[in-house]
């Protein structure tokens, strides 16, 4: 898994296990050989006392002489000198244990780890003298063990807080990690707010390490939403240069109607309603947004009941009554534009059929947006609604638009990837259109 | 009836100019947003014919702006920009109908008509009153003994503004302000003769003199 927790972690444990291991062996190493130095300096003054009495006469060393626990058994303490000849003077608490030293000649001097009695470790001091013409070999030692375990109590000690503090840094650093990563809820709040429309652009005000991802998201966020009022403006204008010339051919051919019927004329015209047609429809269709684009969301709530003024206004000869309902918690949705052409033509077609009312809800169903338009009008035969269904066929020449108004709004409904399904209406008795519409998820 | 064209189309706005005309109205033409601006507040207009995109200033502003101050003129907007986002747009501005292009010189005659009875608050698709009926579309008058008596275009304009606004005294000014368009060459002594034919078509006693006031339609029955 991608992790940014998990990589951090992993570093940090690494980083930390290397780090204590090595305080824990340079630790051991200098306590090591700190003790070891601190006994050495112990043995050498016990061999230059034991020297002074050999100086006198070193055939005599006795054991009174000496240290007293240089006498006791076992002590940990032991001396022993081997004389050229091979006469040994051992202390007499080495019992009856042979330490088996290497004779050394005069000046030299030997450190050695050897078993003790009793399982003991004895660190050995050996070192070769001459006195009085006598060459001998003088070996001190003591024992390691009590220092050894107080060593390792200490290494395991060491460790164990090491172990510790690694442990509790973890912790922390997960808190921390975690805190930091709770910094860019907000972003992701933002873009979900972003994919649903309800901003346009993100908010700049995060981390200074994403600021420059976020940054270049506004900007590429500002670029579409440019690229789409351009297109849209330039196809206005398009729109706009073209009609004026066809609305005079159309005015032409109106004025034609008294003249005896020409077939020429006839065809002539009928082209120019075509032309009108498809470029209608292929304005509108390039004009639409479409989803994944930030744009202005359509609010049932406040756009509807402007647009249905705007359809009673248009209707106003026909005294009609336009009901619409939104349910409860309908979130703004689509973009602005296309949803008011795909509710416009199918409220508009619905209009133009109606005798008395029109009813327009919009509501959700199973997590999509049903809208549904029906009017109390003729309402049509199941060919027509087939018909209607396939191909947008126009149904009625006689009423402008109608197939059109219903092909635009059928190629909406499929750019947002819903449906748009025509039948009788149950109660009003005419055309029902019914659009489902992906409710658009965050994720 | 006083027709403020707002097109920048030269042709087409000629051609609408003729064809409005010839339906009985005077139609001063505007071909930007500033004249048409002007215009629209200096003028009586019973009606505005509005193009949205145009030159110097858009369509929508200039409505804004006579609805800002007051000027309750009927607006119908004819535009290429007929998307349904901007017809919500028109309205919200002020717009009391809105036709995209291309469009049916018929269906625009019959939403002006239908506007300027909405705006008069008449009912029904004809003008009566007094028990006489006007055929805007033939320019005849129907008389209540079902006589049917042909008009000249003047007399059918004026006869119209009369009986859009019955039982009110109309200035000879105001009179000649609806009829003619602006450049006209205004002689008040031509209403009295508009007038004097009117009453030899419907009966002297249609239309009453108000001395100081103007003339009146009486609209009540016989």
């Amino acid at each position: 898994m991608n992790s940014l927790e998990r990589s951090l972690q992993l570093g940090l444990v690494l980083s930390l296990l290397l780090l204590m291991g090595l305080f824990w062996l340079a630790g051991y190493q200098s306590l090591r050989h700190l003790t070891e130095d601190f006994i050495v300096s112990r043995l050498e003054h016990d061999a230059e006392s034991l020297l002074r009495m050999i100086s006198t006469n070193p055939e005599q060393l006795l054991g009174q002489q000496v240290d007293p626990i240089f006498n006791q058994p076992f002590s940990g303490h032991y001396y022993l000198i081997r004389f050229r000849d091979g006469r040994e003077i051992t202390s007499r608490s080495l019992w009856d244990h042979l330490l088996s030293v290497p004779d050394l000649a005069p000046g030299e001097r030997k450190r050695l780890h050897l078993p003790g009695p009793a399982e003991q470790q004895l660190l050995v001091l050996v070192q070769g003298f001459r006195k009085h013409g006598t060459e001998f070999t003088l070996a001190v030692s003591e024992d390691l063990t009590p220092i050894e375990i107080e060593r390792d109590r200490f290494t395991r000690n060491f460790a164990l807080l090491a172990l510790l503090g690694v442990i509790l840094l973890l912790v922390v650093q997960r808190f921390v990690v975690r805190r930091l990563f709770r910094r860019l809820e907000p972003v992701r709040n933002d873009i979900q707010r972003l994919a649903q429309g309800e901003v346009e652009r993100l908010s700049e005000d995060v981390p200074v390490e994403i600021l420059p991802l976020v940054r270049e998201l506004n900007h590429l966020l500002q670029l579409l939403s440019q690229r789409l009022e351009r297109s849209r403006n330039a196809l206005g204008n398009l729109a706009h240069a073209i009609k004026g010339p066809l609305n005079l051919l159309q005015q032409f051919f109106d004025e034609q109607k008294n003249c005896p019927d020409s077939p020429r004329l006839e065809q002539a015209k009928t082209q120019v309603r075509r032309i009108c047609e498809l470029m209608q429809r292929e304005l509108k269709r390039a004009r639409m947004a479409g989803t994944g684009i930030p744009s202005r969301r359509f609010d049932p709530a406040t756009d509807l009941p402007d647009l249905i003024q705007v359809l009673e206004n248009i209707h106003h000869e026909r005294h009609l009554a336009i009901h619409y309902e939104v349910a409860e918690g309908i979130h703004p949705f689509g973009d602005h534009e296309d949803m008011l052409e795909l509710l416009g033509n199918l409220l508009d077609n619905a209009c133009k059929w109606a005798r008395t009312s029109v009813r327009c809800a919009i509501s959700g169903r199973d997590g999509k947006i049903a809208i549904v338009v029906e009017d109390d009008g003729p309402g049509l035969s199941r060919q027509e609604i087939e018909a209607l269904t396939e191909r947008g066929t126009r149904l009625d020449e006689t009423k402008e638009g109608h197939g059109l108004g219903l092909a635009i709004g059928k190629d909406i409904v499929k750019l947002y990837g819903g449906t748009l399904a025509f039948d009788r209406s149950p109660e009003l008795g005419g055309l029902r259109a019914t659009v489902l519409l992906q409710q658009h998820s965050p994720r | 009836m006083r027709l403020l064209l707002v097109e920048d189309d030269k042709p087409l706005a000629d051609s609408l100019k003729k064809r409005l005309a010839q339906e009985g109205f005077a139609v001063d033409l505007a071909d930007n947003g500033i004249d048409a601006e002007f215009l629209g507040d200096e003028e009586p207009y019973d009606i505005v014919v509005l193009d949205l995109g145009l030159p110097e200033r858009p369509g929508i502003e200039v409505l804004k702006h006579w609805r800002q101050r007051g000027n309750r003129v009927p607006v119908i907007i004819l535009t290429a920009r007929d998307a349904w986002h901007e017809r919500v747009d028109g309205f919200k501005a002020g717009a009391d109908d809105y036709l995209g292009k291309p469009f049916h010189m018929e269906e625009l005659i019959a939403r002006i008509h239908a506007l300027i009875r909405r705006h008069h608050a008449v009912p029904g698709q004809l003008l009566r009153g007094g028990g006489v009926v006007l055929d805007e579309e033939q320019q005849q008058v129907r008389l209540p003994d079902g006589r049917t008596v042909e008009l000249t275009g003047t007399e059918f304009r004026l006869l119209r503004y009369f009986m859009l606004n019955p039982n009110k005294p109309l200035s000879k000014t105001r009179l000649i302000e609806h009829i003619y368009e602006q450049d006209f060459d205004r002689d008040s002594n031509l209403i009295e003769v508009y007038v004097s034919r009117l009453r030899d078509k419907l009966g002297k006693e249609r239309i009453a003199t108000r001395r100081g006031q103007g003339y009146i339609f009486i609209a009540d029955e016989p």
